[in-house]
């Protein structure tokens, strides 16, 4: 395996407010840009935070993104992926009619950072095709998430980044 | 042909008369004589089939082109005005203000041209959904807190891209363990400001009784209880949104409170071909 063996940590039920893509993300530009639908999403979802500046200081938590990526039975087939972006809340009941709501179960997490360029090899491969299968572990929901805090410094910045990878794993 | 089916054709070419007119010195009288009826005829079928006078009408449509100029042009306000037969600037702005809520050099610098409020002109399709569509007329009443979970994404205008989220949320929905029985479908979609450009958000969902056991696959909107316009159609949508924002809400003084439709079908929707279906559709109310 090329990156550091991850770290496995508990975490509670995650509420996030953010917005939702459904398609193939890749149509547009299949490049780690911001050209993309993904990149288009975190746009979009960064402009809404600084439009609603006062209400947003509020709802969200902290200034760290998530980027959710659903493993639906649509992805398999089609290439259709469900990406959400968003950020932390308190509770369901402060998330305004404009924004989507997802939310991660309380689970264990295989917690793997990726430093500078390893950010934009294939890294999904070893982490589900060679780790988790020696791990004692298994995937114990169809989903992951990017955890996008200060270390990560922009896609042109990439290599002074590091990035969390968070891949819900259940002891086999 | 039915008399129905008659007086529609008619009045479309009085449409289309009113259309190629906006920035004419016409009369009612003159509509009338292209759909080939006495002006007194004439206007009680307008009304009965359009649900404006011929003359409200008239102005809708001139102050909607009126709207687009001043967004789209750097033409004078008073040359806008002449154009489309308002014979001085002081009828103009009080007409225009009347409409849009704004003066026209307001509205040049903050307005934001949204399809859903300026008014469309009325073609075939209006007429028939509006003699045959409205399946229980709009009404408001007081609704429940709607909790969703289902499939959301950002969907361009016209784009023809929404079939997957349905087919996702049908494969996804036998893990729904808490959807409300008998179940039914939402399509919910929220308006951004700038939504003609960037998309609307679209989402494909069932109602859950809570967000404690959602599958974490699936994206939740809750929406708060409130005052809902609700009412019932079947056929086309487009035409049925025209009339609720530029006929019903224009003329009933209410506004949206916040920019989202819901559209409530059988669950049978997403194997219907046609888009001849009936449904009910809520939208938040001030």
């Amino acid at each position: 395996m090329r990156f550091k063996k991850p770290k496995i940590v508990n975490l509670d039920r995650i509420i996030l407010a953010g917005f939702s893509f459904f398609g193939d993300p890749f149509a547009t530009s299949a490049e780690w840009t911001e050209e993309n639908e993904i990149g288009r999403l975190c746009h979009r979802f960064m402009e809404y935070v600084e439009e609603n500046e006062a209400s947003a200081k509020n709802l969200f938590r902290s200034h760290i993104s998530y980027e959710v990526w659903t493993w639906n039975k649509e992805a398999a087939a089609k290439g259709n992926f469900d990406i959400f972006v968003g950020m932390e809340v308190e509770k369901v009941e402060v998330v305004p009619y404009d924004l989507s709501v997802r939310i991660l179960p309380p689970c264990g997490y295989a917690v793997f950072t990726l430093k500078g360029k390893e950010i934009t090899t294939d890294w999904h491969k070893p982490m589900y095709e060679e780790w988790l299968p020696q791990s004692g572990y298994e995937e114990a929901y169809p989903y992951q998430f990017q955890y996008y805090d200060q270390r990560f410094k922009g896609m042109d910045q990439v290599d002074e980044s590091e990035l969390d990878v968070y891949v819900p794993v259940i002891k086999k | 042909m039915s008399s129905d089916a008659h007086a529609m054709t008619a009045l479309v070419k009085a449409l289309d008369f009113i259309e190629d007119s906006l920035q004419e010195a016409i009369g009612i009288s003159d509509a009338a004589k292209a759909a080939s009826y006495s002006l007194y005829h004439f206007c009680r079928l307008f009304n009965r089939y359009v649900h404006h006078t011929p003359y409200d009408y008239l102005m809708r449509r001139r102050l909607t082109e009126a709207a687009q100029e001043l967004k789209q042009t750097d033409k004078q306000i008073i040359d806008i005005a002449f154009d489309y037969q308002f014979n001085t600037h002081e009828t103009f702005c009080r007409a225009f203000k009347r409409f849009t809520g704004m003066q026209p050099k307001e509205w040049r610098k903050k307005g934001i041209e949204d399809r859903r409020f300026t008014f469309s002109r009325r073609t075939t399709q209006h007429l028939q959904f509006i003699n045959g569509g409205i399946l229980a007329k709009p009404e408001l009443i007081e609704h429940r807190a709607l909790i969703l979970a289902g499939v959301s994404s950002i969907i361009q205008p016209g784009a023809d891209t929404v079939r997957p989220l349905w087919r996702l949320l049908e494969r996804e929905s036998a893990f729904i363990k808490n959807a409300v029985q008998p179940l039914s479908l939402y399509r919910v979609k929220t308006y951004p400001d700038n939504w003609e450009q960037d998309g609307i958000i679209y989402m494909a969902a069932v109602e859950v009784t809570s967000l404690d056991e959602v599958n974490p696959v699936l994206t939740a909107k809750l929406l708060s209880a409130g005052t809902y316009m609700v009412f019932s159609i079947a056929g086309s949508y487009q035409p049925a949104m025209d009339y609720v924002y530029q006929t019903w809400l224009a003329k009933s003084g209410r506004r949206p409170a916040y920019p989202l439709e819901i559209e409530v079908m059988g669950k049978d929707w997403p194997h219907t071909s046609s888009e001849d279906i009936k449904r009910k559709i809520l939208i938040p109310i001030v």
